[in-house]
């Protein structure tokens, strides 16, 4: 058995983030591996340009190569793939958001949750509302309502954002890259880093010890979120 | 080009990712009986970062920094997929073989090799302890390249480099973006990570014609 705390990084803004924020849960609710979540925020321009969309889906701006489209587009058409078979909604953003205050709020929401069922329902009510285009990330009072809403403690929070959460969130930014993170959902056991979230079955198989063959990658096909190993 | 009844595996032999797909695939499709083909995608390793124009410091030290962290990744990764295969090298081949090998692909004769035939010669000439067993696996597998792909042995001039372009890129206008992706009922997947949803679909298939 690792006695490493698994870490996971995410950013809300992330499809497959959103696509694989339950399985990755039940390594927790079901596996007993208590999870340190951990921010991303992707910088999304520096690797797939940016865009910014009308309501009715056109393109208003954008500095995308075709190459860059393509990517995005798959990207999106995947994770609804997985979203659907899960029940989920998932809406293309309409811009490229910034989603720094949202991992303030994870950092934040870890420390002040009751218990880890509170937690997990603010992250979870997070993702659906922001993928249904129904929640601003960027939006320091709504973040906090919706803290209030899971039973978390709120006052302070928009302090936070502005002295020690940022400057948390900052040094953990190049702290993660340091350590090899680039994208999300990233697992990190000891040294070893876990990018995608086809890596779960992987993840808990080093949790466990590493006994047998190692898995193959694999997307989790549930219809519940449940790793199912 | 592609036929709307049959599964294609899409490949670049010299990574072991799609050396795993090509078990695992090759494994799917006998467990539901898809028919399937397996073809050469031979493109650079997708890079979206390099067409972002060059910005301010802060934004280049970023992209510094994001590119080695994917850079350290991958190379975790091909750790463990060596792992997964049970291998310690794939070294061995020089890049015309691997040329010919991918190459050879692209023609198969009236008897199509099954994909677990391909990845067990295949695999075989990198298990090999000693050099004469290395000697005799690449003898083994060269005789059933011969016996299969029309193309095998033959050299690899500019008729073929372009046939090999040509169908990679009519490939990435189908919507192909890397090796190994998989192209079933008219959508690609990229990986053999989606195995799961395409087990789904399969079955799903099989009670439909049912």
């Amino acid at each position: 058995m690792i006695d490493g705390k698994l870490k996971v990084c995410i950013d809300f803004k992330s499809p497959y983030a959103f696509v694989a924020h339950q399985f990755i849960w039940s390594i927790e609710t079901e596996y007993g591996y208590e999870i340190d979540w951990l921010p991303l925020t992707l910088n999304i321009g520096s690797f797939l340009g940016t865009a910014t969309k009308q309501a009715g889906g056109q393109v208003s701006a954008s500095n995308r190569s075709p190459q860059q489209w393509s990517v995005v587009k798959e990207a999106y058409r995947d994770a609804r793939r997985y979203a659907e078979h899960q029940g989920l909604t998932l809406k293309g953003p309409l811009k490229v958001w910034d989603s720094s205050f949202a991992s303030m709020a994870l950092i934040w929401s870890q420390s002040k949750a009751p218990t880890r069922h509170h937690l997990q329902r603010f992250m979870t009510t997070l993702f659906q509302r922001f993928w249904i285009r129904d929640f601003d990330l960027q939006d320091i009072q709504a973040l906090c309502a919706l803290m209030q809403a899971s039973a978390i403690e709120s006052d302070g929070f928009n302090r936070f954002c502005a002295e020690e959460g940022r400057q948390q969130h900052d040094a953990l930014q190049e702290q993660l890259l340091a350590q090899g993170v680039y994208g999300v959902p990233t697992f990190l056991i000891d040294d070893e880093v876990f990018f995608g979230r086809e890596q779960i079955d992987t993840v808990l198989w080093r949790l466990q010890g590493s006994v047998g063959p190692m898995p193959l990658l694999r997307y989790p096909w549930g219809d519940k979120g449940s790793a199912a190993i | 080009m592609l036929q709307s009844d049959r599964c294609y595996l899409l490949v670049d032999l010299r990574t072991a990712e799609s050396l795993i797909a090509l078990k695992s695939v090759g494994l799917w499709s006998m467990q539901f009986n898809v028919p399937l083909t397996v073809l050469p995608f031979i493109k650079p390793p997708l890079n979206t970062a390099k067409d972002v124009p060059k910005g301010a410091a802060d934004l280049e030290a970023y992209k510094a920094l994001r590119s080695e962290a994917r850079r350290r990744v991958r190379h975790m990764e091909l750790q463990r997929d060596m792992q997964r295969l049970e291998l310690a090298t794939m070294e061995g081949l020089d890049a015309s073989q691997w040329q010919q090998l991918n190459s050879a692909l692209l023609h198969t004769k009236d008897n199509p090799l099954a994909p677990m035939v391909l990845f067990n010669a295949l695999h075989g000439c990198f298990v090999a302890a000693t050099k004469a067993e290395r000697d005799s696996a690449r003898q083994a597998l060269s005789v059933l390249l011969k016996a299969h792909y029309p193309l095998y042995g033959e050299r690899f001039g500019p008729a073929v480099q372009a046939e090999l372009t040509s169908l990679s890129d009519l490939l990435e206008s189908e919507g192909v973006l890397s090796s190994p992706s998989i192209w079933f009922q008219g959508e690609v997947y990229r990986g053999a990570a989606h195995l799961p949803l395409l087990s789904a679909r399969a079955s799903a298939l099989q009670r439909s014609e049912w």
